[in-house]
């Protein structure tokens, strides 16, 4: 009897992987615990071992192909065996729907919820064009009744003037092809307000040189202005926990802990791992737990479980020559904090214009499960720790 | 080319049919002297004489039982009912004898015989005159249908149905017996099973049936104004129906709208509905769609209320809109 | 003829028999309606009918097919659905019919034969033949709508059709008494305007001299005549009816007039036959009987394919 391969659920919130290449060709043996293939999630790369041992049969799913959790990719069985067939549709592509916790009562959960976050309301036509054009429906504006995407509003996503002149195709594929249709559902789903305010960030300034050289002796690392902000950050939503909080569409989870996810840019796309229980650890811990991130974000060696369940974002584009910006929502997190570049300005204080740190926060909140009193109050705080960074350590 | 009204047309189908086949003879309630309550059969009896016309007492279900039987034995009866909505008296001939003894008993018997049904409202008929049932019968395997729009399809889908070997049912639009139309000289034939394209389009894909063919026609018309183009489509032959002319058709405008007299729920335009939904061109729709039909009530007395009953042109101009909104 | 319609009356006899037994073996699918006792009404009209003359049949309606000269083979096969049968298998008890031996075929609505009789007569009056339709129907049926309109029209057009009612005294469950309003079922004739004559349908030769005066008058032209062939089943309504609704007294009366016993003490008081013969004859249609049913057992079932042939004429 053969055995079949399938796409594993690596993690709750994964709904699709790609196969990025087989480790054993059709024919040869395979040993139990043996490593199968390679498969890329959401944003990581992951061996796939076998459950069984035998001969490989056949390959269903090819290397560069997307398809759902639980798709046959391949059969094990008994030399000479023949596979079973698979129907056409079960080796089909995947299609992203919007990723959401399983909910925890049967009985609060309504059916999916028309409207934005729920199945695009798009006809045949528009669909197959779509599906053509491997244009993602949730990125297309529909100008039909009720926003129903019609074939022309397909065609108008298609219809962009190609440059006169040699051009490469970078393919819309796993981890851009996740964070495309993720994020383009969070920002056309959501309600995003932007707010920004200024810290005054001398006094961080001088803490941060003064924790210097300690921490470079103990960790060898830098330790710059982002610990600050983050910890500033986890003990801001500890006060104003609205916007600690998931958006479920019939409900908004408040969640107990403080997980902040922190991005990274890699090559390949943004991954933002999560710092668990950033509002109790040490300026240090959390330096140290960044840098850990960041290196296995680079390497690709986070874990699912490292890359999931984050409660708020904070994005930080610090390192450039950047100011007040608008970053797009992690959803289902209901805000997200963009940091700027900290620069000497001319700023009046006490009757005077002096010269000023000024740090540049930019907090995106969801207007569907937070409004803007809370949201500014909770960027007050945010802004009030990093101007007095000695609450940083209370 | 002439200029016939259907009631001429279908008159000289029936007249070159007798002529040309001993086996074929008229029977039917009125169509003697008085030559049929639509004068339809006007001067056959002349003609053809008694024999050939035969005028029947009012005997619904052994008028078409009579056909059957006679058809069975090896002629060609043409049967007339004088309205559709009485075919409910005949049902039985219809359904559980005539369109079944070829399958029931293996294959050996033939049923070549033809009932001709004026049906249709707005013509103050009221509610037991006036129905379009053309679904019911449909809806039985072994029967043929057919629903002539036009002078010519009248003459050549009658011809055509004589000469079929089923128990073939010719619906034909009241109001339409006395509309004009062009109508060939000769041997006029249409085949059984084929649609025609009345107005070629590219917007919209109107599939119309009886009176209701001219509305569509002038709802295409209008909409042409705002440089909307409409396809209108006549199946002509309800089953078997030519589903892949209209598969083609909706393919190039990916918008259907189905119009007829009969009432909406399980209708005609149901049933072309399910058919480009299962079909290829069900990719190509670009919009919900739209039928268009009878009000759901019996059909009223009163000329005001008869008019609401009925699907009109500006209802067809609206569906189309709402196709392509 | 009278040795003939003796045999047909035992063949008859001996098919339903057989079927009653395949029915307790539980082979038997769907409904049968025996006709045991009346089949000196079958034989007796069918022997005064020509080769190229037609019938329509009933649900109840073996007897006609046999008597009309099917062969028992194709019956049984008909009956146990399988490709060799007179349709195919795809008609089953209620719907045996052979074009070919005139039979056009059982019903399965009560009436609905009648109006089929009535043009098939039509037919044969506008291809100038000279052939007649004996119409079988029952006391049921003769309240049917379809049985005042077929009449009236026949009679009207002086139409070639017998129509032959046999009388069993009960439509289903119902007696004569409690469904018609005229219980003398040839008095209505008159409203026809056509003779109406009663028959003893438990004698053969009478059902078949009644039948034969009728045949003629069709034949010559001078239009339709309702018989009332005065009969009864010995069975219930079909296969497994409790018959609740008549008592086992009036059964035995009628049994006592068992044509085929009837017709067996005439054949042999008349020195038509001898005892060997009727014996010999017996074994006959004993052998006749196991053959077919053999022949029925080890037919194939039809191909599906053929779930869509015959729907249409081509």
């Amino acid at each position: 009897m053969a055995f079949e391969i399938a796409m594993p659920q690596l993690g709750l919130t994964m709904e699709a992987g790609t196969v990025l290449h087989w480790l054993k060709r059709v024919g040869d043996t395979v040993r139990k615990e043996e490593p199968l293939l390679e498969i890329e999630t959401d944003k990581t790369a992951v061996e796939v071992t076998s459950d069984t041992e035998g001969v490989l049969l056949a390959i269903v799913v090819p290397e560069g192909k997307a398809v759902p959790v639980g798709t046959v990719l391949g059969w094990i069985g008994q030399a000479g065996e023949a596979a079973p067939r698979v129907p056409a549709a079960a080796a089909g592509v995947a299609t992203p729907r919007p990723s959401a916790p399983p909910p925890v009562s049967a009985a609060a959960e309504p059916a999916a919820p028309s409207g934005p976050t729920g199945p695009v309301r798009a006809t045949p036509a528009a669909r197959a064009r779509a599906r053509a054009a491997g244009v993602s429906l949730a990125a297309v504006r529909g100008t039909g009744p009720e926003g129903r995407v019609q074939a022309r509003d397909v065609e108008g996503v298609r219809a962009r003037p190609s440059p006169a002149g040699a051009y490469r195709d970078l393919p819309v594929a796993g981890a851009r092809k996740v964070i495309a249709e993720r994020l383009s559902q969070s920002f056309h789903g959501s309600v995003p307000v932007l707010l920004t305010a200024e810290a005054v960030v001398d006094r961080a300034h001088d803490l941060v040189g003064q924790m210097e050289s300690d921490f470079r002796a103990k960790t060898g690392g830098k330790i710059g202005y982002l610990p600050l902000i983050v910890k500033a950050a986890a003990l801001a939503l500890r006060a104003h926990s609205r916007l600690n909080a998931h958006w479920m569409g019939h409900a908004i989870r408040l969640f107990e802990e403080i997980d902040i996810g922190i991005a990274v840019s890699l090559d390949g796309g943004l991954v933002v791992p999560v710092l668990r229980r950033a509002d109790r650890l040490s300026l240090a811990e959390i330096a140290t737990g960044v840098a850990t991130l960041a290196d296995k974000a680079r390497t690709g060696t986070l874990t699912p479980a490292e890359m999931e369940g984050g409660t708020f974002t904070v994005s930080n584009l610090g390192g450039h020559h950047i100011g007040f910006f608008m970053p797009v929502i992690n959803p289902p997190q209901v805000a997200i904090l963009g940091v700027g570049r900290a620069a000497p300005r001319p700023m009046f204080r006490d009757g005077q214009v002096q010269a000023l740190r000024a740090l540049p926060l930019s907090l995106v909140f969801d207007h569907r499960a937070v409004d803007g009193e809370p949201a500014a109050a909770f960027l007050d705080a945010v802004k009030a720790a990093l101007e007095a960074p000695y609450r940083l350590l209370l | 080319m002439r200029e016939l009204t259907t009631s001429q047309a279908i008159n000289e189908a029936l007249a070159e049919e007798l002529e040309r086949d001993p086996r074929v003879f008229l029977i039917g309630e009125d169509i003697g002297l008085h030559g049929g309550a639509f004068a339809v059969t006007k001067g056959l009896f002349q003609r053809f004489g008694p024999k050939r016309i035969r005028n029947t007492p009012i005997s619904e279900a052994v008028i078409v039982g009579a056909a059957v039987g006679a058809a069975l034995v090896g002629t060609r009866p043409v049967a007339e009912l004088m309205y559709l909505d009485f075919v409910t008296l005949a049902m039985d001939q219809i359904v559980n004898q005539g369109a079944k003894v070829k399958y029931m008993f293996g294959g050996k018997a033939r049923v070549p015989a033809v009932v001709r049904m004026p049906f249709g409202a707005g013509r103050a008929n009221a509610a037991q005159h006036s129905q379009s049932l053309e679904a019911w019968l449909c809806h039985v395997p072994g029967l043929k249908v057919v629903m002539p729009s036009t002078p010519a399809d009248a003459k050549g889908l009658l011809k055509s149905a004589i000469r079929d070997d089923n128990l073939v049912l010719v619906l034909e639009n009241k109001h339409l017996y006395f509309q004009k139309g062009p109508v060939p000289d000769g041997e006029h034939l249409v085949p059984l099973g084929a649609a025609d394209v009345k107005r070629p389009g590219k917007d919209a894909t109107v599939v119309a049936t009886g009176r209701l063919l001219s509305a569509a026609l002038s709802a295409a018309e209008t909409l042409s104004k705002d440089g909307i183009d409409v396809e209108v489509l006549d199946p002509r032959t309800l089953y078997p129906l030519d589903a892949q002319a209209i598969i083609a058709s909706v393919k190039k405008t990916g918008r259907l709208v189905t119009v007829h007299e009969a009432v909406k729920r399980f209708g005609f335009g149901a049933e072309v509905a399910a058919i480009v939904a299962e079909s290829e061109a069900f990719d190509y729709l670009d919009a919900p769609i739209q039928r268009v039909a009878g009000a759901e009530v019996p059909v009223p007395f009163s000329k005001s209320l008869e008019d609401l009953f009925l699907p009109d042109e500006a209802k067809i101009v609206a569906a189309c809109r709402r196709t392509l909104a | 003829m009278e040795l003939r319609m003796y045999r047909t009356m035992l063949r008859i006899r001996s098919f339903e028999q057989k079927l009653q037994e395949l029915s307790k073996r539980g082979i038997l699918r769907g409904s049968i309606h025996f006709c045991i006792g009346q089949e000196a009404v079958a034989a007796g009209v069918c022997a005064a009918l020509e080769p190229t003359d037609v019938i329509t049949s009933t649900h109840r309606g073996h007897g006609h097919a046999i008597a009309k000269g099917a062969r028992v083979g194709p019956m049984f096969a008909e009956l146990l659905g399988k490709a060799t049968g007179y349709c195919k298998g795809k008609g089953g008890s209620m719907h045996i019919a052979d074009l070919d031996l005139g039979h056009l075929g059982a019903n399965g609505i009560v009436g609905g034969g009648l109006p089929i009789a009535t043009g098939a007569a039509l037919g044969f009056q506008q291809l100038g033949l000279a052939r007649v339709v004996a119409a079988f129907f029952g006391d049921g049926a003769i309240n049917e709508g379809t049985f005042h309109e077929s009449l009236n029209l026949a009679a009207l057009w002086k139409l070639p059709v017998v129509f032959v009612c046999e009388n069993n005294q009960f439509g289903m469950t119902t007696p004569l008494a409690e469904a018609s309003s005229q219980p003398d079922l040839a008095q209505r004739a008159v409203a026809y305007n056509i003779p109406g004559v009663k028959a003893d349908g438990m004698d053969v030769r009478e059902a078949q001299r009644v039948a034969s005066e009728a045949v003629q008058r069709a034949r010559a032209g001078q239009g339709p005549t309702l018989i009332s062939m005065e009969t009864y089943r010995f069975e219930g309504h079909y296969v497994g009816d409790p018959v609740v609704y008549r008592t086992k007294e009036e059964t035995e009366a009628w049994k006592a007039k068992d044509p085929i016993v009837r017709q067996r003490e005439y054949l042999l008081r008349a020195r038509l036959v001898a005892q060997a013969d009727l014996d010999r004859i017996a074994g006959e249609i004993a052998r006749e009987m196991e053959e077919g049913v053999l022949f029925a057992l080890s037919s194939p079932d039809p191909d599906p394919s053929e779930l869509y042939t015959d729907v249409y004429s081509t």
